[in-house]
């Protein structure tokens, strides 16, 4: 199981990488895969390639504003959620992307 | 070299805060940045401030809350660091009133390197003993150590 996801904030200064770093903690702790990348204030960080992208399984946009470069996602199942619910519960968000993945996948 | 000192300025410690609402809070940061000559206008960045605020509440959880802004007032990217007694209310979503709260001030054209320690201090957040360090600090100088000892 691979998750890739992007988290995006207006001001970008600082929820877009606690989003990030809340995420990537979850998924350690329950050993899955993810790689998060983040646009904010200094632009694509830890940017997701094309074969990152295509060889996931879904992808999270965990965002509060319009993102850039989505097209490299085409074709998985998303999860759209916002900055805060990843901060908050992010293991509520990997329990949505792994669903998501698993009906894809029927 | 780029570290959290040059964001931080002791005189941007406020170990005891006076306000005990969100706006008051706001202020005596944004005041505190002013007066350590970080910010050229304390009303402009407050405004600023109080604008990214309006569009999503900053108050994370776990008590703590991270209002920031953006301007063109702001001379130099700043962390202003503020512990509350009593907690005020920044919104989070498991109701617990913020007690550590943290003001990040960038100009409209900030440096990388200093993004790069604002991004990492937000990341640090979610370290328990980062908390508890702050919590426990008990003067200015301890914050900038405990500060110190994560972001390096």
């Amino acid at each position: 199981m691979k998750i890739v996801a992007v988290t995006a904030c207006p001001a970008g200064i600082a929820h877009t990488y606690i989003a990030a770093e809340s995420l990537e903690r979850a998924a350690r702790n329950r050993g899955i895969w993810i790689k998060v990348e983040t646009q904010g204030a200094m632009g694509i960080e830890n940017e997701i390639s094309l074969e990152e992208a295509r060889s996931a399984d879904v992808v999270v946009f965990a965002a509060d504003m319009a993102l850039r470069k989505i097209e490299r996602f085409e074709g998985l199942p998303v999860v759209e959620t916002g900055v805060a619910e990843a901060i908050r519960n992010p293991n509520k968000v990997l329990d949505m992307a792994l669903a998501k993945a698993q009906e894809a996948r029927q | 070299m780029s570290d959290i000192r040059n964001l931080l300025d002791p005189k941007c410690i406020v170990l005891d805060m006076k306000a005990t609402s969100k706006i008051d809070a706001i202020t005596e940061l944004c005041e505190a940045l002013y007066h350590a000559g970080r910010a050229r206008n304390a009303d402009a960045l407050k405004d600023a401030v109080l604008e990214r605020e309006a569009q999503i509440p900053t108050g994370i959880g776990m008590g703590i809350a991270i209002p920031h802004g953006k301007s063109d007032s702001v001379v130099h990217p700043s962390v202003a660091f503020g512990r509350s007694k009593t907690g005020v209310d920044f919104g989070a979503a498991d109701g617990v009133p913020a007690d550590l709260i943290f003001l990040l001030a960038v100009p409209g054209n900030a440096a990388a390197d200093h993004l790069a320690i604002l991004a990492n201090l937000a990341r640090s957040l979610l370290d328990e003993s980062f908390r508890l360090g702050l919590r426990t600090a008990q003067s200015a100088k301890d914050v900038l150590e405990v500060m110190s000892a994560v972001l390096s």
